[in-house]
């Protein structure tokens, strides 16, 4: 059953074989999976649970409904947004949807013998058929997408359709702000009736404030129910024989540094990886409209590749369709005034592309106050680089596909009307000079072999304690180079079988 | 310098200098002594920067609806975690004080006419890089709160939602409303 702050008024202590903490893509999966084996499993989620008549689809209204900060979360410098949500159902609650299975190079990459393609791909294809993965069809494109796929058919760049999870999707466009009609087919829809129907006890509103522990053991989780106002309305105190933290790859470190789990190498919340994207616009003579319709439907890999060595080893950025509701997109804007107001009436012909690149610049989670997250990551001068490539093969994208001109949201914005003025522009990715954008934030307990090197071991088994799992994507060793959202479910999935 | 210790310092600076400064009476608005989360001087630099970020050279409105919404920025501030509240509290103090170290002005922020806080926030905008994620917070909490006020969609042809966003449950919440514990529902 779902308990929320409206039942949770009392000081309480609870027993389960399993608590997971968050409720998100790895969180959902693992209760899912260990509910339906028999174990009576815990969920702890700090967000609410909204069902579609809360999805009100206003900006100012579902940002601190769903996002951390209330989507202003920000690196230490304050180069980079970092947006990741809250709710039970976690980020797959406003997530956009389109789903990417974990590039075989990228796993095996990491050279794990115990963690391995073979071994993953079930999960991979077990949880694509729960969640009803499905290409998008082709009269689900919109115009902005149909223009970015104009575009790179034009120039011969390598394109195609993305998969997703929906059903019942009327594209109204408002992904970001959750879905009022209930077409996601995301833990809240899916993997949450099936958990509670087999016993789960889902308390939302809820936020775990510490993993207790003693020895080599975790012994429970400590909890406080929070009111709407953010006050502490009473504590929960959850015994489990296993504890499971999923809270994503910025909350989970935080938790784990907060409960002062042993960390003798001091590996607990560095190596983050953010995959940070950039946006450049397109502006068209008919109109895109393009917060209407699925968002993000087709993609361009011309310049990602996941092969090791020669000249691929260079390609690094993914591009795709972007979208933004007014304020959003007001504020990737750099101007104000006159300017900004004659830019904001382009707004319907606006096509955006973001670009996002397989970071290989990593960053560390730290404490800052007593729940806020001290993000310190920087963009190495490579990574810059690929993004800056990003943009301007975006432009050259828009451009093909007849944009009239393409903007670039620096700080001083640049304007180009065609391949001439794009040659010559001088596009270059700086700190503070651009709004970057990270969504997908991972890596920052990551698995691996030994307990010198790595946090977890590889089955997610937190390396200096025998009952506490890692089960969200602080797992993967390195960035994906990938929207992460299946992966991560898969994880949730993985890690629920390796508990005995 | 580390950007926490470099806004504390010049906080302590500014607050210093500061007291020289002519006090320029600020224009008051009723809304900001009804805030829950600013301050009244506080709300009084957010509705300045309000009408100099969302105004034209002519210091036309970009659209038609007068005045700050300040009580929608007090509730987006009140959203924010206790350590951006407190950045952006300190931020406040430093743009208050800024135009004489950044224009020349011996004036506060709030007493400049509508050009000159135009060009203040420029400054800030296109200034060192340490002081522009100041100048990013305070528009995106203005254009957050601009946008999202229906009457200024037309002008930039935007249809709004599709929900009335009412909070009624309908057919499409029943089965989630039925995993509620016993006694979740009102
Ligand atoms: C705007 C946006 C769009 C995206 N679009 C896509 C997409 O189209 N495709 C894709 O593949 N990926 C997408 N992603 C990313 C994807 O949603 C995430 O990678 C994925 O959900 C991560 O899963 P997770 O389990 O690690 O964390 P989350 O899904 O973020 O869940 C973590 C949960 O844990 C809870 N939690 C954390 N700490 C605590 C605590 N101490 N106590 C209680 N609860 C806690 C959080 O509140 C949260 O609900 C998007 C992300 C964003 C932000
Ligand atoms: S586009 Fe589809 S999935 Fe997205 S919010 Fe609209 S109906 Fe829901």
């Amino acid at each position: 059953m779902i308990h929320t702050r409206r039942t949770l008024t009392a000081d309480q202590e609870l027993e389960f074989d399993v608590c997971i903490i968050g409720s998100g893509a790895g969180g959902g999966a693992a209760a899912y999976s260990l509910s339906r084996a028999g174990r009576r499993v815990a969920v702890i989620e700090r967000g609410s649970y909204l069902t579609p008549k809360d999805f009100s689809q206003r900006e100012e209204k579902m940002f601190p409904q769903l996002f951390y900060d209330a989507g202003g979360r920000r690196t230490r410098d304050k180069a980079i947004r970092v947006l990741h949500g809250h709710g039970v159902g976690g980020s797959t609650l406003h997530n956009i949807n389109l789903c990417k299975r974990t590039p075989e190079e990228v796993i095996a990459g990491w050279e794990l013998p115990r963690f391995n393609l073979e071994k993953f791909n079930p999960y991979l294809i077990k949880i694509e058929s729960l969640l009803g993965v499905t290409a998008v069809r082709e009269d689900q494109l919109n115009a902005s997408n149909r223009a970015f796929r104009r575009g790179v058919e034009k120039l011969g760049y390598r394109g195609g359709m993305l998969s997703h999870n929906r059903q019942g999707c009327v594209g109204s466009g408002f992904c970001e702000l959750g879905c009022a009609f209930d077409a996601k087919m995301n833990v809240l829809r899916v993997l949450v009736p099936q958990a509670v129907a087999a016993g789960a006890e889902i308390y939302a509103d809820t936020r775990a404030v510490a993993v207790e522990h003693s020895g080599r053991r975790a012994r429970g989780v400590q909890c406080e129910v929070l009111a709407e106002d953010g006050r502490v309305q009473a504590r929960l105190r959850i015994r489990a024989r296993t504890v499971i933290c999923a809270g994503g790859a910025i909350e989970t470190p935080l938790l784990l540094q907060r409960s002062g789990v042993p960390d003798p190498n001091h590996l607990v919340g560095s190596r983050l990886h953010l995959h940070p994207g950039v946006v450049a616009a397109g502006v068209f003579d008919e109109p895109i409209n393009s917060w209407m319709g699925i968002p993000q439907s087709y993609e361009c890999t011309e310049f990602l590749s996941f092969k090791r060595g020669g000249t691929d080893e260079d390609k690094r950025v993914w591009i795709i369709a972007g979208s933004a509701h007014p304020a959003g997109a007001a504020s990737l804007l750099p101007s104000f005034g006159d300017e900004h107001r004659k830019r904001m009436e382009q707004y319907p012909r606006f096509a955006p592309l973001s670009s996002m690149v397989h970071d290989r610049s990593s960053g560390t989670v730290g404490r800052k106050g007593e729940y806020g997250a001290d993000i310190n990551y920087q963009l190495n001068e490579e990574d810059c680089a690929q993004l800056a490539r990003g943009l301007r093969e975006s432009a050259r994208i828009l451009l093909a596909a007849g944009a009239r001109e393409v903007l670039f949201p620096f700080t001083e914005p640049l304007v180009v009307r065609n391949d001439a003025e794009l040659q010559a522009a001088p596009i270059a990715v700086r700190p503070l000079e651009i709004d970057v954008v990270a969504v997908h934030p991972m890596s920052s307990v990551w698995m691996g072999r030994d307990a010198h090197s790595s946090c977890t071991d590889e089955s997610g088994r937190y390396q200096q304690l025998d009952n506490l799992y890692i089960s969200d994507a602080s797992l993967y060793p390195t960035s994906l180079g990938v929207p992460p959202q299946i992966s991560t479910y898969a994880i949730g999935l993985y890690v629920a079988d390796q508990i005995t | 310098m580390n950007r926490r210790r470099f806004i504390k310092g010049a906080a302590a600076a500014t607050f210093t200098i500061g007291a020289g400064i002519r006090l320029a009476a600020p224009s008051a608005g009723a809304a900001c002594s009804q805030l829950r989360h600013l301050s009244v001087n506080q709300g009084r630099i957010l509705s300045a920067s309000y009408r100099a970020i969302t105004s034209d050279t002519n210091g036309a409105p970009l659209c038609d609806v007068e005045g700050a919404p300040i009580g929608l920025i007090d509730d987006l501030v009140g959203s924010l975690s206790a350590r951006d509240r407190f950045e952006l509290s300190a931020g406040l103090v430093l743009l208050e004080q800024s135009p004489l170290f950044l224009c020349g002005h011996w004036s506060r922020f709030t007493a400049l006419n509508l050009e000159q806080q135009r060009d203040c926030l420029n400054k800030w905008r296109l200034g060192p890089r340490i002081g522009r994620p100041l100048f990013t917070a305070i528009k995106e909490l203005c254009f957050l709160a601009h946008y999202t006020e229906p009457a200024h969609w037309e002008s930039i042809g935007y249809r709004g939602p599709l929900v009335s966003g009412s909070g009624v449950a309908t057919a499409l919440d029943a089965p989630y409303l039925a995993l509620l514990a016993p006694g979740e529902l009102p």
